[in-house]
This record gives structure tokens, C-alpha cells and sequence, in this order.
């Protein structure tokens, strides 16, 4: 949320009187985080770990025994082309996604935060699709969909377009899955962005106006996007995230396929552990979908950095 | 909505049959294909009638066949198997070879099933290397169905459609011919190999020799097997659609042949309702020895307690026997694995005023075993074969190149001794 | 930001493109619901819209609540839904008032655990979590559904990022006055947690309420499904093919609790999404 876009993180910690710091206190600390720093060990961190060893070996699921093999898992996933394609999936869906909810998600906060009466609408009709079930909503889509008698392609064929054989196709079903992902995360991405604008003080406006970026775009350039950027970074990480780990769609539309042009990674990962039994080569699948969800972040949050520092002052 | 009724009639008498009667032992059972819910309540609830000291408890659906084996890999692991399974017949032997079902000989000793209806043929379905692992409880062929409005609106005979490709293939065209979004037919990939084998069957192929050392279909018949299926795109008018998409066409009347289990007919008929006539016909043959893979499941026992097992081994042969299959029957489609149930008592009535139902009764002098791929492999082999005919259909692929990656791949995922 | 006046044209585009914006979003909801209201036959008809009857409401509804235990779904998804959030709320608050507040040993390695943690997508440990379920015959139970959850990083680093701004004056005052750190944690701090109890608590419900990855794996029975996975599982029976409205019917059943959830909480939602930018 858009917590970890705030300054607090670099905040320095709360002033400590010494005499506070005593024994009963440590104690008590200890008790308060106990609970947790058990479970985080017992239910993440200690399964990530053994998500990692076990990605050295040829366990299997549901047969006893494993050897070790080194690396090779990772070996194979580089000579492997169906983990190949997942990965390829899974990146183009994430370039889509990600920007376009984005920016779609930015260009409609924007809108919302002018406009005088319906701003309560449209920011729920925006939202909706986020708290839906999305199964549910997906066979709605399918529906709509249908490459002969869906909505969309009834409308198509009226302007002379079509029929588009949205999820049959292999060109072109990874694109609709995208325009779903897009769909369902747009209202996101808006609900953080209403309220990073909503926390731009007005001083910096008059102050920008005076300057002479009173509107529009140099207004936007000047003041609107600079102060973002802490949520941008949030929304953009999330969005990542969100992007990467995309599932539902896939299983209950399409299965990865047409001809395996919808296997994505996590899709991947659940069908080479729980389908094929390999929990040795999911649980690399595993470690390099951290991988790659870490990477992308942190490169993310550094290409950030520098927008972050020169307007980092005023954003407190 | 009468079998919807009686669906729901059958769930509240098996509801309050539980409360009413006390069950002194409780089996588990687990079956593939949710919509197979149609039989499997009225069955518990007639057992339980019948045998008020067990109480049978239906586990979630399995979506399809392989995802029911692997669920019970799964399972295995922390001892929670369900006390029966209906298991397809593709998926038998890979679960025997996971040591995960046990052969039943000791019960089949000790009863007489040759008198109560169980041909030798039918039994060496569920019988691997001399020993039997349980009983078929179902079976059935692909078929064609038909919108006989269609066919004869391109001006071909509903009541006799071509048994020859060419000829089928052409009607077919015909039938897309007609135009307002009409579709000629689709040949169902399903959700494993079964109607490739049937292709490759149809022109007397296999999917590999009888010891089972090295593949075939990538010989004469299957290369038969790939083109036709292209053509069926080329000149049949298949749209390359998914197959939920194709069902909603045909069910909407806008496609003219489907291939698909017989086991739907009932499905079909519930689904069209008075929308268009439904005809079901005999696949046409591309050779003179043509065969067909046999769909279908059997009924196994997994659990090890000695009177769970007495009491699921008399919900076995109930299952299988006459009353079980005078309820799977009409309510599928499927063809009855007891020859008491083919009988005046049963079910030869229902045959009579159903023709529909019979066409697969009729493919059955060449229905042979569904093949079983050896290994470990086989779910992802069958999910490599599909993904290479998908790519036939799309047209992003040559036949001969798709039956050559095929033939590559499967190859790569066979025991290493093959 | 300040509303500045527009000019007419400008607002009307405004609107334009916004309204046409709102209009995709909801396409799919007012799909879902036409089509749930529409008896099977007509639903593809040929018509742009499915056009709803009563008839075919009461066919559709029927057949969903008949078909599958949709009640049960719905249970079960409260059940579930209620025990992740609360286990988490309760384990996360006090941990993250002793990350925001107290001093001890180890602190700034338990922090940096929970922002490695906030790091690791939640689907990496399922395959050890899934196996240690499987060996201790849990699969299938609403422990299996709910344990794996009770335990959110993202809970304890907002709660501390909230509490944070605490002024410390007052647990200092509080202190004196003879209040235990629980005291202080749960009658001090906790009354002034709400804006980000509800925050959270929306974002975890909705999240598991519509996840269908980990019910899939653990769950076969179908007393047991949440709503997600029930409506995964429905749209299998009958081949999907001939139950289209009866499975939309079901899809509103499970999807207005969400959407109900979310307008009647949009306040708390955004307010919680402004903690930690202060």
C-alpha cells in the first residue's frame, strides 16, 4: 500500500529515552513479536529456504527419495523450451499489464480528481473489478468473448471487423488475457494515485502558477508527476508483482494454451509441481520467479532513486 | 428438468437416508467428471436403499481423468485416499505402477462373476499382466453427432451420412457452406490423447508397438491421422476454436458434426432440447482394420481396511452390475459393461426407442483397450500431443511437422529403457 | 488538488471518456447479471445482450443453489475469510508495535525478515507448506485453507508504519502509569489502529475470498470450497457448455459480498491507503 511509497522507511527511528530501555520492555518485545517471528520462520522464511534446497534435487512429489543434482534444474530450465515459452508469456504479459494499468489507472484518477459531480461513481465503477472474484468474472469475459457469438465480436462484425477468435487464437490469446489483467488492475493502480494527488499541497500549484505552468501538461510535468512518484514506484511494484503472478485467468480460460501461448511461470510452476510431480524443478521454477519479481523491483525502486532524492523534501 | 428433479429427488432421499439410517460403515468415493454427478447420486442412493449399513460419501469431482490420478498422487501422501475411485482407463496403469491400486483377485476368487454378468472381455479392460485391479464400470466410443436440420438443409441424409472421409468431409463443408456464421463439424481434442488415438486407430494405426519399445504412430496411420484432421480445418469448415466455444455452437445449432465420447449423448440431448434434431452416427473409416480406443473408467477399491473393503467391493459390483448400469445408461450415454443389463429386464427397451444411444454399442466389435503411455509421463505426453494438433488446427503448423515434433517429444519423455 | 473551473467542453470530454471507461468495467458485471437473469436457451441468441425473464432467474438461481452447495461456498468463504484476517491482525499488531516502539534484541533483523518477506510472492513456499500439510493429513481441512495465511508480513509493516507516528509522549504518560507494554499494545494503541485494521482487513478478504490457487491445491471436498474455487469447480459441471446462466447466477451469488464489502468500506480504504504518508 501506499505506506511503503511514504518517507516513513527512511524516517529516523522514534527517540528512545534510555531509561525506557530496561529489561521488562525487552522482555515484553519479546513476547509481542514472538508470535510472529515463529510463524514467519515456521510459514515463509523457512519454507522459501526449503523451497531453495529442494530445488538442488530431483524430489518428487508423493515418491520418497531425492538426490541432489546440483544445478541441474537450472540447466534444464535454460535448455527446456516450455519453460522458455512461460517465460516469454509471462514477460510479454507483464510489459503490457504494467504500463498500461498504469497509466490507464493514472490518466483516470486524474480525470476523477477534475471532474465536480459522478466522481463517487467512477471511482467505484473503476474499482469494481478489483474486489470481484475474478473466476467469476472471467467466464463473464469468455462470454463476452465467444469467438462467434460473443458480444464483442457482434459489435466487431457492425463496423465490419472480425470475428476475432479472442482465446482460441494463439496470436491472440495472451493479448486478451493482458486486456483482463488490464481490466482488473486499472482500478488499483487509480485508487493510489487519488490518493498520492489527493496529498499534493495546493501551495505548490499557486507556486507552479506563478512560475507559469498554470495548466495542463507543464503543470502536470512541473508539480503532479514529480510529487507521484512515491506512489508511482508503489503502484508500479505492486503492479509487477500483480503481473508476474497472474493465474486465475489462465487456468480457468485457457489452460495455457492455445498450443501453450498463455503458459505463464506461475502457471508453469503449479503444473510441473502439482500436475507432474517434479517438486525439485517447480521449487527452481520457484526460485527464479523470486528472482526475477526481486530484480525487477529493486531495479524499479533504483531507477526511481534519483526522481525520489531531488524532490524527496517536498513530499513529507 | 424431469432429470433435474430426479437428480435433486435422489440427493434429498440420499440426504435423509443418512440421517435415518445408521451407517455402521462409511466409504469414500471419488470420480472424474463433475457432470457424471447425474448417475453417481442416484447409485449411492440406490445402494444405500439397498445396504442401510454403508454409507457412501462422494468426494469433489475431478475435472477429467488425469487430473483425478494426480489428485490421488497427491493424496496418497498423507494417507487421505478415498476408499474407491473410478478411475479412467487411461490413467490405470500408471496408478498400478505407483503402487497406489491393488489388485482384487482375492475377492474375485470368491465370487462368481462370469454368472453375474461380467464378460471376459469386458474384465480384461481393468486387468493388467494377469492380474485384475477392478471392475469397468463404464465404457464408450467416439460417435458422431449430428444436427440432422443441417445436414439436410446442405442436402445430406441425416440417416445416412457418409462412412467414408472424403465424403464426410465434404458434407461437412457443405454444411459451413451454408453461411450465418455455421460451422461444418469439430473434432474434439478433449483433455487428453483419447480422439488422437482414435485418429491414428482409425486408419489401423497404434500409438506404439505391442511391447510397448518404440512408437508407431508416427508411421503411415498417423501421418493418415494428421493430415485428415487438417483437412477437417481445410475443407470440413472446423473453426480452430476451444472446445467449450465449439460445444456452445453446436448446442446452439450453428454446427453441424461434433465428434465427441458417447458417453455425452444425454448431456446433448438436455443441453438442444427441442432447439434441432440430434442424430448420432458411426465414425467413417479410413482403413477396413480401423479400431477404437475404449473411454471409460473403472471402479477400484484403494482402501486396505479389510470390512471397508468387503463393503466397497459389494458398492463395486453394484456400481457395475445390472441396477448401477440401468442408471449410468440413459442418463449418459456410456455403453454398460454387464451383459444382464443389455437384458429384457433392463435396458434393451431403452435401446430400442433410443437409437441415439446405440451407435456405440454398434462400434463395438472395434473398440480396443484406451492405450496407457508407459512411464511417468504420460499426462504431460498427452498434453504435448494435444498442443501439437492445436497447432495443426491454428494452421501455424504442417501436419508432417507437427507429427514429427510429436513423435520428438513423446520420445524424450519415455522410459529411458524404450 | 483544486478544482479549477473547466471549460463546458472540456467537461463533457471529461466525462466522455470517463463514462466510456466505466462502461468496460462494468460490461462484465451487467453481463454477469443479464445473463444470470436469462433462462439458458436465449443466452446466445444472437441478441448483443442477454434479456433477463423471471422465469429464467428462477431457472438459473435454482439450478445454482441446487446444483452445487452454494451456501456452503459462501460459508465456508466467511469461515476462512474471517479466520485469516483475524489470526493475522492479532499477530501482526503487537510485532509491529514492538518494531515501531520498543527497543530489543534482534529488532532490525526481525524488520528486515518482514521486508524480505514482503519480497517473496506468496505462491514460493507452497510446495513444502503443501507437502508438510500432506504428511500431517491435513489436506481438505479449513486448517489447511487457513494456517498457511495467518502470518502476513504486509499486516506487521503497515501496522508499523502506522504506529510509528504514535506520539510517544503518551506511552511514556501511560508507562507511568503503570501500564504493561500488552496493555499498552492492545487498550492504547489498537483503538487507534482502525483506519488501518480496515485497510487491511479489505485487502486480506477480498484477496482470499477470490483466491482459487491455494484452495485448488489443498481442497477437493466440496464442503469445503471457498467461493473462488466453487465457482471453478461449478463451471465444470455440465461441461460448462449448457450452464452458462446458471453458472453467472452463481458468479453473482459469490461476487456481491466483495463488491458489497468494498462500497460500503471505500471511506476506510483510502484513508487506510494515506497511513505512512504523512
Amino acid at each position: 500500500m501506499a505506506a511503503l511509497a511514504g518517507p516513513a522507511l527512511s524516517r529516523p527511528e522514534a527517540p528512545m529515552p534510555s531509561w525506557t530501555v530496561h529489561a521488562a520492555q525487552r522482555r515484553a518485545a519479546m513476547a509481542l513479536t514472538a508470535p510472529a517471528t515463529l510463524l514467519l520462520v515456521a510459514l515463509l522464511l523457512g519454507p522459501a529456504m526449503l523451497v531453495l534446497v529442494l530445488s538442488f534435487t530431483n524430489a518428487s512429489l508423493g515418491l520418497g527419495g531425492m538426490t541432489f543434482v546440483g544445478l541441474g534444474n537450472y540447466a534444464r530450465m535454460l535448455t527446456d523450451p516450455g519453460f522458455a515459452t512461460s517465460l516469454r508469456n509471462t514477460a510479454l504479459y507483464v510489459a503490457i499489464v504494467v504500463p498500461a494499468s498504469i497509466g490507464l489507472g493514472l490518466a483516470a484518477a486524474i480525470l476523477i480528481e477534475r471532474v465536480s459531480v459522478f466522481g463517487s461513481f467512477y471511482r467505484a465503477a473503476y474499482f469494481l473489478p478489483v474486489a470481484a472474484t475474478l473466476v467469476a468474472l472471467s467466464t463473464a469475459w469468455e462470454a463476452i468473448l465467444h469467438p462467434s457469438f460473443g458480444l464483442a465480436n457482434m459489435a466487431l462484425g457492425l463496423v465490419g471487423i472480425g470475428p476475432i477468435r479472442f482465446l482460441s487464437d494463439p496470436a491472440t490469446a495472451l493479448y486478451t488475457l493482458a486486456g483482463i489483467g488490464i481490466w482488473q488492475l486499472v482500478g488499483f493502480n487509480m485508487i493510489l494515485f487519488l490518493a498520492g494527488l489527493s496529498s499534493i499541497p495546493e501551495e505548490l500549484y499557486e507556486a507552479a502558477a506563478i512560475d507559469g505552468a498554470d495548466r495542463g501538461l507543464k503543470r502536470f510535468l512541473l508539480v503532479t508527476w514529480p510529487m507521484l512518484a512515491p506512489v508511482t514506484l508503489f503502484a508500479t511494484v505492486m503492479t509487477i508483482i500483480r503481473g508476474f503472478s497472474v493465474f486465475e485467468t489462465v487456468v480457468v480460460l485457457t489452460e495455457g494454451g492455445p498450443m501453450r501461448s498463455t503458459t505463464v511461470i506461475l502457471y508453469t510452476f503449479y503444473e510441473e509441481g502439482f500436475r507432474y510431480f517434479r517438486a525439485g524443478y517447480a521449487s527452481a521454477i520457484a526460485v527464479s520467479f523470486f528472482l526475477f519479481v526481486t530484480t525487477l523491483s529493486l531495479l524499479q525502486m533504483r531507477l526511481a532513486e534519483p526522481r525520489r532524492t531531488r524532490n524527496g523534501g517536498a513530499a513529507s | 428438468m424431469r432429470v433435474f428433479a430426479s437428480t435433486l429427488a435422489a440427493g434429498l432421499m440420499a440426504a435423509g437416508m443418512a440421517s435415518a439410517a445408521h451407517a455402521d460403515t462409511v466409504l469414500d468415493v471419488y470420480y472424474a467428471w463433475p457432470e457424471m454427478e447425474v448417475i453417481h447420486t442416484p447409485i449411492a442412493a440406490a445402494f444405500m436403499a439397498a445396504n442401510p449399513d454403508v454409507k457412501i460419501s462422494y468426494r469433489a469431482a475431478a475435472p477429467d481423468y488425469s487430473e483425478a490420478a494426480q489428485t490421488l498422487i497427491r493424496q496418497s501422501m498423507g494417507g487421505q485416499l478415498p476408499d474407491i475411485h473410478y478411475v479412467g482407463f487411461n490413467m490405470l496403469k500408471p496408478l498400478v505402477t505407483r503402487g497406489l491400486i491393488k489388485p482384487i483377485d482375492d475377492l474375485v476368487a470368491d465370487d462368481d462373476l462370469t454368472a453375474k454378468g461380467y464378460s471376459e472381455q469386458v474384465l480384461s479392460l481393468a486387468k493388467i499382466d494377469g492380474k485384475q485391479y477392478g471392475l469397468p464400470f463404464a465404457m464408450s466410443t467416439p460417435v458422431v453427432y449430428l444436427n440432422a436440420d443441417l445436414v439436410a438443409k446442405a442436402s445430406g441424409n441425416p440417416d445416412k451420412i457418409p462412412t467414408d472421409w472424403d465424403g464426410f468431409v465434404a458434407l461437412a463443408g457443405k454444411i459451413a457452406a451454408l453461411g450465418d456464421g455455421t460451422a461444418g463439424m469439430y473434432y474434439e481434442l478433449g483433455s487428453d490423447d483419447w480422439t488422437t488415438q482414435n485418429l491414428v486407430r482409425n486408419f489401423g494405426g497404434q500409438m506404439m508397438n505391442d511391447d510397448e519399445t518404440a512408437i508407431t504412430f508416427d508411421g503411415e496411420a498417423g501421418q493418415k491421422a494428421v493430415a485428415l484432421f487438417k483437412r477437417f480445418h481445410t475443407e470440413g469448415g472446423q473453426p480452430a476454436i476451444d472446445q467449450r466455444s465449439a460445444r456452445q455452437m453446436f448446442t446452439a445449432g450453428k454446427l453441424g458434426f461434433y465428434f465427441a465420447s458417447a458417453g455425452g449423448v444425454r448431456g446433448f440431448e438436455k443441453q438442444i432440447g427441442d432447439r434441432f434434431h440430434l442424430r448420432t452416427a458411426l465414425q467413417p473409416l479410413g482403413s477396413a482394420n480401423a479400431t477404437m480406443p475404449t473411454g471409460g473408467m473403472v471402479a477400484v477399491i484403494l482402501t486396505d481396511d479389510p470390512a471397508k473393503r468387503a463393503a466397497a467391493w459389494r458398492f463395486v459390483k453394484f456400481a457395475t452390475g445390472p441396477e448401477g448400469q440401468t442408471i449410468v445408461v440413459p442418463n449418459t450415454g456410456y455403453m454398460p459393461t454387464n451383459t444382464i443389463a443389455l437384458s429384457k429386464d433392463y435396458l434393451s427397451a431403452f435401446y430400442e426407442q433410443h437409437p441415439n444411444w446405440y451407435t456405440s454399442v454398434l462400434q463395438t466389435p472395434r473398440a480396443r483397450p484406451w492405450f496407457a503411455w508407459p512411464g511417468e509421463n504420460g499426462v504431460q505426453i498427452a498434453q504435448i500431443i494435444h498442443d501439437e494438433m492445436t497447432g495443426i488446427a491454428n494452421g501455424s503448423t504442417a501436419p508432417d511437422a507437427a507429427l514429427a515434433d510429436m513423435t520428438s517429444e513423446v520420445k524424450a519423455l519415455l522410459p529411458a529403457t524404450n | 488538488m483544486m478544482v479549477r473551473p473547466q471549460s463546458r467542453a472540456a467537461a463533457v470530454a471529461t466525462h466522455g471518456v470517463l463514462m466510456l471507461g466505466a462502461a468496460i468495467m462494468l460490461l462484465p458485471f451487467l453481463w454477469m447479471v443479464l445473463a444470470s437473469l436469462t433462462p439458458q436457451s436465449e443466452i446466445f441468441s444472437g441478441a448483443l445482450l442477454p434479456h433477463p425473464s423471471l422465469a429464467g432467474a428462477v431457472e438459473n438461481y435454482g439450478t445454482a443453489m441446487t446444483r452445487i452447495p452454494l451456501l456452503r461456498f459462501m460459508v465456508n468463504g466467511v469461515v476462512v475469510c474471517l479466520a485469516i484476517v483475524l489470526l493475522q491482525i492479532a499477530i501482526a499488531i503487537p510485532c509491529g508495535y514492538a518494531l515501531a516502539k520498543l527497543s530489543f534484541p534482534g529488532r532490525a533483523w526481525l524488520m528486515a525478515a518482514v521486508l524480505l518477506g514482503l519480497l517473496v510472492p506468496v505462491q514460493i513456499p507452497t510446495i513444502p507448506v503443501y507437502i508438510a500439510l500432506a504428511k500431517a493429513g491435513l489436506l481438505d481441512s479449513y486448517g489447511a485453507l487457513v494456517l498457511p495465511w495467518i502470518i502476513s508480513v504486509f499486516a506487521i509493516f503497515l501496522f508499523r508504519q502506522f504506529f510509528v507516528t504514535f506520539p510517544d509522549e503518551i506511552l511514556d504518560a501511560a508507562r507511568l502509569d503503570g501500564f504493561s507494554e500488552f496493555s499498552i499494545a492492545w487498550r492504547i494503541i489498537l483503538p487507534t489502529a482502525w483506519p488501518a485494521i480496515a485497510a487491511f482487513s479489505i485487502f486480506s478478504v477480498v484477496a482470499h475470498w477470490n483466491d482459487l490457487y491455494w484452495p485448488l491445491v489443498v481442497v477437493t471436498d466440496p464442503d469445503l470450497m471457498t467461493p473462488a474455487l466453487g465457482i471453478a469447480y461449478f463451471r465444470q459441471l455440465g461441461e460448462g457448455a449448457g450452464q452458462v446462466g446458471a453458472l453467472m447466477a452463481g458468479g453473482v451469488v459469490v461476487t456481491a459480498p466483495m463488491v458489497v464489502l468494498f462500497l460500503a468500506m471505500q471511506k476506510h480504504f483510502v484513508r487506510g491507503l494515506v497511513i505512512g504518508r504523512h
